[in-house]
């Protein structure tokens, strides 16, 4: 049986919207604090490698500050690492997607060929983009 | 059993809907309780961030930023209990078995009224621990 919390996760469109956002949130905070633990380094030496404060820090991993992407890669420079992102859907798991039916082959009088999962467009390329 | 199986962890509950209880509706009277104290606009943030955090700790088996968890007092076998912290105010205690392998108990929720663990929740978390983990097989 599945418990309650999982019940109101799925119970509407906003509360999973809301779920996935802390889920996020959650575990880039998570993964920090997993290098920080590995590398042995406080807050206070983290804020001091990024050339910020502790508090500033202690606000972006307790989420009452939004962390940015610029401040996420700030936070992996200063920790020596590299963030890695992937958007998959939940269904293919990022397996790549066939195009196949999406784009259209031709449009505006351009025309397109298809190799594979690429399309590209044949002629007239300083129209194109 | 109201629980939650997650890749590394099960998250079960020590407080169970009874028997003339919808478990389709039921929720732990501890945690109806805990989230009432909090303004309800806060609610749904509160909900959010609490299947988060649980599923989280079930798929990595713990969770490590000291402003989700906190390791909270000890057990009478020495071992620690934890709380799970949805918001600055609630918490979660719970504690791994060590009878049922791969299972997290979470023993109540509660609000906290003041800086430190009171006495009760910790009464109330040894209670569940020795209810589970003493009782005759």
């Amino acid at each position: 049986m599945t418990d309650f919390l999982e019940r109101w996760a799925t119970e509407s469109d906003e509360n999973a919207k809301l779920v996935a956002q802390e889920l996020l949130i959650a575990e880039v905070t998570e993964a920090i604090w997993e290098a920080m633990e590995k590398e042995g380094i406080s807050k206070t030496e983290l804020a001091n490698r990024m050339g910020s404060t502790k508090g500033f820090v202690s606000q972006v991993l307790s989420g009452s500050r939004n962390m940015t992407l610029r401040t996420l890669s700030d936070i992996c420079f200063a920790l020596e690492k590299r963030p890695t992102i992937a958007v998959k859907g939940e269904s293919h798991d990022g397996e790549w997607q066939t195009l196949a039916g999406k784009v259209p082959v031709a449009a505006n009088d351009l025309l397109y060929k298809r190799t594979g999962n690429v399309v590209s467009p044949m002629d007239h390329w300083q129209n194109a983009a | 059993m109201l629980e939650y199986r997650g890749s590394r962890l099960t998250i079960r509950y020590c407080e169970q809907p009874s028997g003339d209880a919808d478990p389709a509706t039921w929720q732990p009277p501890s945690w109806q309780e805990a989230v009432n104290h909090v303004p309800a606009k806060k609610h749904n943030a509160i909900w959010a961030k609490m299947v988060a955090r649980r599923e989280i700790l079930a798929n990595k088996g713990q969770l490590r930023s000291p402003d989700y968890w906190n390791t909270e007092g000890d057990l009478p076998d020495g071992k620690p209990f934890y709380a799970i912290k949805p918001d600055t105010k609630i918490r979660a205690y719970g504690r791994y078995s060590k009878r049922y392998r791969g299972v997290f108990y979470i023993s109540h929720f509660a609000f906290k009224k003041g800086q430190k663990l009171s006495s009760k929740n910790t009464m109330r978390v040894i209670t569940n621990w020795r209810n589970i983990e003493e009782q005759q097989p």
